[in-house]
């Protein structure tokens, strides 16, 4: 078993093989036995720790994923491995949904990571400068002189990528 | 948004669409770097699609550009479907090099129908032909030069005007430094009646560096260049070669073709992980120990030969010195013309499904796919995997059982 400790002091154990899908405490742990100190998870509270945890612990058996070569074309990197729980267990307020963002990275949890920003770029499809900014609370910080320049430049390099 | 720079990024690499990563580059000038990155990172020039009407104006953009032109990872030069566009013969190689060197970060080029201009305006006052085939040879070496970090090139139909492609793609792999990939297909067009000697001769000029190292090599021509070019990359010696995709056409020198593909199986087979190719005749992989991945295209084989229960056969036969092979197996046979479908409905009557589904049933890898391809106006496959023989009775359908089925594709 392993055990941590989050931000606000609340203590957490685990089986081994869910807490070492967490490469920051698989590294930790240093790979072998029971850890006798709880380890201290610092940038994370309980609440995203117990979010962590389920999705952990629903992919205990899961095959390792493996690594995507740069250049994957980004229709098929879109595509994979998203079943129907990870669909539901990603349908978080917008607050909660980028602490388990910072989680999975800080955590070291790659599937975890993918899929929380594969929500915010479902979020993002579709939506105007406008609305993406108003949606996550954004300053559009152009001057001017930038604000002119993009909209010339933009058309004609979209017509060589179309 | 409280998300760092790195993870921004992150996201921006699972937006496909090209509309929402531009609205994205346009949320506030933290995001558009980020967003550029995968916007641009394939360019694609179709000529005579776009306003920017030729290659030197498409490099002004670039050098104008260089916000759009660093992020571009893959560029994609197509001749066009117009026949009168299909030809750059305005744009001289070096025009190309200028273009490479505005793209600092390009990785991987793809070449379609590009016909390079055979003379140039320096040339105009030159009568010797030596000196004028001398300025082009150094302009094509230009060219390849500036794509010396290339990972990967795809050429197809490209060539000097008038000259010989096989020529203009060895001096135009000779500067590179190393190329993970190569994919050549329809090199140029060839005369149709051309005899297997002349092709011989035509394709000698082709030289393969051997300092390349590369690792993935795609194929697809016709067979007496590609039995040359097989001999070329034995003198290569390619041991780098892990995946081999030779699934050219056949339309002469098809026996040959067995002897010479085996030789190579023989010499560089070892290494090979990932191997697609065109039986034309029974070969032995038990020295392939490290393939993954194979697919057998009977397709061409069996349109050249015009014999499918013999091409069925041979097939059977390979796969059976071919038990090692863990991981997928893929089986593309057939190519029927819909024309004829009486016809290609006995042929599939007499071959072997039996001993088909059986082979490949016992067969330990764990994906496999038949396919039957019908053609036509459009190319139909039929069955996803074997399982669907034996499940649609098909194993047992008689001449017009099997009218039947190919019916549903007239």
């Amino acid at each position: 078993m392993v055990t941590v400790v989050v931000s606000d002091g609340v203590t957490f154990t685990m089986e081994q093989d869910v807490a070492f899908q967490c490469g920051l405490i698989a590294d930790f742990a240093g790979g072998g036995g029971d850890q006798e100190e709880p380890i201290p998870i610092q940038a994370v509270n309980s609440t995203v720790m117990r979010k962590v945890i389920e999705y952990c612990e629903h992919h205990r058996n899961d095959p390792p994923q493996p690594e995507v070569p740069e250049g994957t074309p980004l229709e098929r990197k879109d595509r994979r491995g998203r079943d129907a729980w990870d669909k539901q267990f990603i349908q978080v307020e917008q607050e909660l949904l980028f602490e388990i963002i910072l989680a999975a990275n800080y955590l070291n949890i790659k599937p975890l990571l993918d899929l929380g920003c594969s929500q915010v770029a479902e979020m993002m499809k579709g939506k105007t400068p406008a609305e993406i900014q108003q949606m996550f609370n954004i300053v559009n910080g152009f001057t001017a002189d930038e604000e002119a320049q993009n909209g010339e430049g933009e058309e004609k390099a979209r017509n060589l990528n179309s | 948004m409280k998300l760092p720079n790195e993870l921004i990024d992150h996201i921006f690499s699972f937006l496909s669409s090209k509309p929402s990563l531009a609205s994205c580059s346009l949320v506030c000038p933290m995001w558009t770097d980020a967003a550029h990155r995968y916007l641009f990172r394939k360019l694609v020039y179709v000529r005579g699609k776009w306003d920017i009407p030729d290659v030197p104006a498409l490099l002004r953009f670039l050098e104008d550009t260089p916000s759009v032109a660093k992020h571009v990872r893959i560029l994609d030069l197509e001749g066009g479907c117009d026949q009168m566009m299909s030809y750059w013969a305005d744009v001289e190689p070096d025009v190309f090099a200028s273009l490479l060197e505005a793209l600092p970060n390009v990785e991987h080029v793809i070449m379609d129908v590009v016909i390079f201009s055979g003379c140039s305006s320096d040339d105009e006052d030159e009568d010797n032909g030596e000196d004028k085939d001398r300025n082009m040879d150094t302009k094509l070496m230009t060219f390849g030069g500036s794509g010396r970090h290339l990972k990967s090139l795809k050429i197809g139909r490209t060539s000097i005007e008038g000259g010989n492609p096989f020529y203009t793609l060895s001096r135009l792999l000779q500067p590179i430094e190393s190329l993970h990939t190569l994919q050549v297909s329809g090199l140029s067009y060839l005369p149709d009646q051309r005899s297997v000697v002349s092709l011989r001769e035509y394709c000698s000029g082709l030289v393969l560096p051997s300092h390349l190292g590369i690792q993935k090599f795609v194929w697809k021509f016709e067979s007496t260049v590609a039995i040359v070019f097989l001999e070329t990359l034995r003198q290569a010696s390619p041991c780098t070669l892990r995946h081999f995709d030779f699934s050219y056409f056949t339309h002469s020198d098809w026996e040959n073709m067995t002897w010479v593909v085996q030789d190579f199986l023989n010499d560089v087979g070892a290494g090979l992980e990932t191997l697609s190719i065109a039986l034309t005749g029974a070969h032995d992989l038990s020295s392939c120990k490290s393939l993954q991945t194979v697919t057998f295209y009977h397709d061409t084989a069996a349109r050249a030969s015009d014999n499918l229960p013999l091409c069925f056969n041979t097939m059977l036969n390979t796969l059976s010195t071919a038990p090692h092979i863990p991981f997928k197996l893929s089986i593309r046979f057939g190519y029927f013309y819909l024309g004829k479908i009486a016809q290609h409905a006995r042929v599939l009557s007499e071959l072997d499904w039996k001993k088909l589904v059986e082979i490949v049933r016992l067969h330990p890898c764990k994906e496999k796919k038949v396919t039957v391809i019908f053609w036509g106006s459009r190319t139909f496959s039929y069955f996803d995997d074997v399982e669907q023989i034996a499940r649609k009775k098909l194993a047992g359908l008689d001449a017009k059982g099997w009218l039947e089925v190919v019916r549903r594709f007239s």
